[in-house]
C-alpha cells in the first residue's frame, strides 16, 4: 500500500505541470468549468474536480485566463478563455513540452529498444 | 436538498481569504449543478458531494499558498533554538526549584531530619514541577518568537535562502574530541547555579558558616566578618554570571569553538581575579574568630596566627597561587581544546 501511495505521488508530480498545459490548450475555446473538466477527461486525461477548479482559479489569479460570467441561461455560469498573456505563455509552454518529451523520448526510448 | 450544497459550499469558503469567498462560492455554485442531472435527488447531491472530496482539502486547493505557523525556510532555525534553549532553561529551573524546595523545607521543619524522605520528594517535586513548566514557558515563547518572524519577514527569509556566498558556508563540525557533551554543559550549569546560590545564602547568613569556642560554655561565632560576607555577594553574582554565560556558550556550541574558548578565559579571569581579591581582605575573619585564634596557644599550627592582624600571610598567598595556578590551567586547556579542534579541521579541509 505505501509504495502504491509513493508511485501515486510520482504520478501526481510528473502530471501536475502537464494539466495546467491540457486546460491551457482546451480553453483556446471558452469552456464553463464542468464543461471543461468533460472536455479534458474525454482525452482520456484524468483530472478530478477537485483539482481542476481550483486551478482555473489560479490560472485566473495569474492573469493566464480571461473569464466572463454569463447569465442569459437559468444557471448562470463562468466561462473561461485564454487571455493574451495565456496564449503567449501556452505556446512557450508547448514548445517547452515538446522539448521535453523528445529528451525523455532520447534517454528512455533507447531502454525500450535494448530490453 | 439544496441546503447541503450551500453547507458544503459554506464549509469550504470559511477557510478562505475573505475576499476570495464570494467568487469561490459563485463558482462552485455553478459548478456543482452543473455536475448535478436536472432533478437531482439527495443521492446525486451526496454522490457529487463526495466527488469534490473534503471541504478541507478542497479549500487547501483553493487557497494556493500553503499555510505554516513555521515555513520550512526557517524551521531548522527554530530546530535548532530550541535544541539548546529548552535543556538550558529546564536545566537552570530544575535547579532554582530544587533551591527553593530546600529553602521551603529548612523553614517549616529547620533541622528535624526525621522529615528526610518528605524533605527529599518536596524537594524533587519542586525542582520538576518549576522545570517543566519552565520549559514549556521556553517553548511556547520561542515558537511564538519564530511565528513572528515569520509572519513580519517571510520575504527577508526567503531572500536569505536563495542570495547566499560562498563565503556563509557554515565550519565543518568538529568531530568527537572537540565536542562538549551536552550533559557536561547542563551538569556544569546546574552546579554553577547550585553553588552561587548556596554561597548566597551562606554569604546572607541563612546558613552560618560558625565555629565553636568550647571553654566552659559552648559559644557559638560567626567565622567571617559581617564586612566581608556582605563583599561576596556581588562578587558571587559576577562569578555566576560569568559561569552561566560560558556555560550557555557552551551549550550552544557544544564544542570547542574560539567564542567558547573566550568565554571559558574570561569567566576564569574573571572568577581568579575575585577569589584572589577576597582571600586578601584584611577583614576576612570576624574579629571574634581573630580574637579567638590570638587568645590560643597553637603551637605547631603557628601558620594561623596572622589571623586579624592584616600581614601577608604564606597560609594566604599559599591559597591564592593554587587559585590562580588553577584559572591558569583551565584556561590554558581550553586553548588547547580550541586549537586542537582547529588544527584537526584545517588539516581536513586542506586535503
Amino acid at each position: 500500500m505505501p509504495e502504491n501511495d509513493q508511485v501515486q505521488n510520482l504520478i501526481t508530480e510528473l502530471r501536475r505541470g502537464s494539466l495546467t498545459l491540457a486546460v491551457l490548450g482546451c480553453l483556446k475555446q471558452p469552456h464553463y468549468g464542468y464543461a471543461l473538466l468533460q472536455t479534458i477527461q474525454q482525452k482520456q486525461i484524468d483530472i478530478e474536480a477537485n483539482t481542476l477548479y481550483p486551478l482555473l482559479r489560479r490560472l485566473e489569479n495569474q492573469g493566464l485566463l480571461a473569464s466572463e460570467w454569463d447569465t442569459s441561461e437559468s444557471r448562470p455560469r463562468k466561462y473561461y478563455t485564454l487571455s493574451e498573456k495565456g496564449s503567449m505563455v501556452y505556446n512557450e509552454l508547448l514548445a517547452e513540452w515538446e522539448k521535453m518529451q523528445k529528451s525523455i523520448e532520447a534517454i528512455c526510448g533507447k531502454d525500450e529498444h535494448n530490453g | 436538498m439544496d441546503n447541503l450544497i450551500e453547507r458544503y459550499i459554506y464549509d469550504v469558503i470559511r477557510r478562505l481569504p475573505e475576499k476570495d469567498r464570494d467568487e469561490v462560492s459563485k463558482e462552485l455554485k455553478s459548478n456543482i449543478y452543473d455536475m448535478l442531472p436536472d432533478s437531482a435527488g439527495e443521492n446525486e447531491i451526496r454522490s457529487v458531494l463526495y466527488e469534490l472530496g473534503s471541504p478541507a482539502l478542497l479549500a487547501e486547493k483553493y487557497r494556493q499558498k500553503p499555510r505554516y505557523l513555521i515555513s520550512p525556510s526557517i524551521y531548522d532555525d527554530y530546530v535548532r533554538a530550541l535544541k539548546w534553549i529548552l535543556p538550558m532553561v529546564g536545566g537552570i529551573a530544575l535547579v532554582i526549584g530544587m533551591i527553593l524546595g530546600i529553602i521551603d523545607v529548612i523553614q517549616y521543619y529547620s533541622r528535624d531530619l526525621s522529615y528526610f524522605s518528605y524533605m527529599i520528594s518536596k524537594v524533587l517535586s519542586k525542582g520538576i514541577s518549576l522545570g517543566l513548566s519552565a520549559i514549556f514557558q521556553a517553548l511556547f515563547w520561542t515558537t511564538a518568537g519564530f511565528v513572528i518572524a515569520e509572519r513580519t519577514s517571510v520575504k527577508a527569509g526567503k531572500n536569505r535562502e536563495r542570495e547566499w556566498k560562498i563565503e556563509d558556508l557554515p565550519e565543518m563540525p568538529h568531530i568527537n574530541k572537540n565536542r562538549i557533551p551536552l550533559s557536561d554543559s547542563i551538569t556544569e550549569l546546574a552546579v554553577t547555579v547550585v553553588f552561587s546560590a548556596a554561597a548566597i545564602l551562606l554569604c546572607l547568613g541563612i546558613f552560618p558558616v560558625a565555629f565553636m569556642i568550647q571553654s566552659g560554655d559552648i559559644q557559638v561565632q560567626s567565622l567571617f566578618s559581617p564586612e566581608f560576607l556582605a563583599g561576596c555577594i556581588p562578587a558571587i553574582v559576577i562569578m555566576a554570571i560569568f559561569g552561566i554565560l560560558e556555560c550557555i556558550a557552551k551549550i550552544k556550541h557544544r564544542q570547542w569553538a574560539p567564542l567558547v574558548c573566550g568565554a571559558v578565559i574570561v569567566s576564569n579571569i574573571v572568577s581568579m581575579v575575585i577569589l584572589v581579591y577576597l582571600i586578601n581582605r584584611p577583614d576576612l575573619f570576624s574579629t571574634e574568630f581573630a580574637a579567638f585564634v590570638r587568645g590560643f596557644e597553637w603551637g605547631s599550627f603557628d601558620l594561623l596566627r596572622f589571623v586579624g592582624t592584616g600581614e601577608i600571610n604564606p597560609v594566604i598567598v599559599f591559597i591564592s597561587l593554587i587559585i590562580v595556578v588553577c584559572s591558569l590551567t583551565e584556561c590554558i586547556k581550553a586553548i588547547y581544546k580550541t586549537f586542537r579542534g582547529e588544527e584537526r579541521h584545517g588539516g581536513r579541509s586542506l586535503r
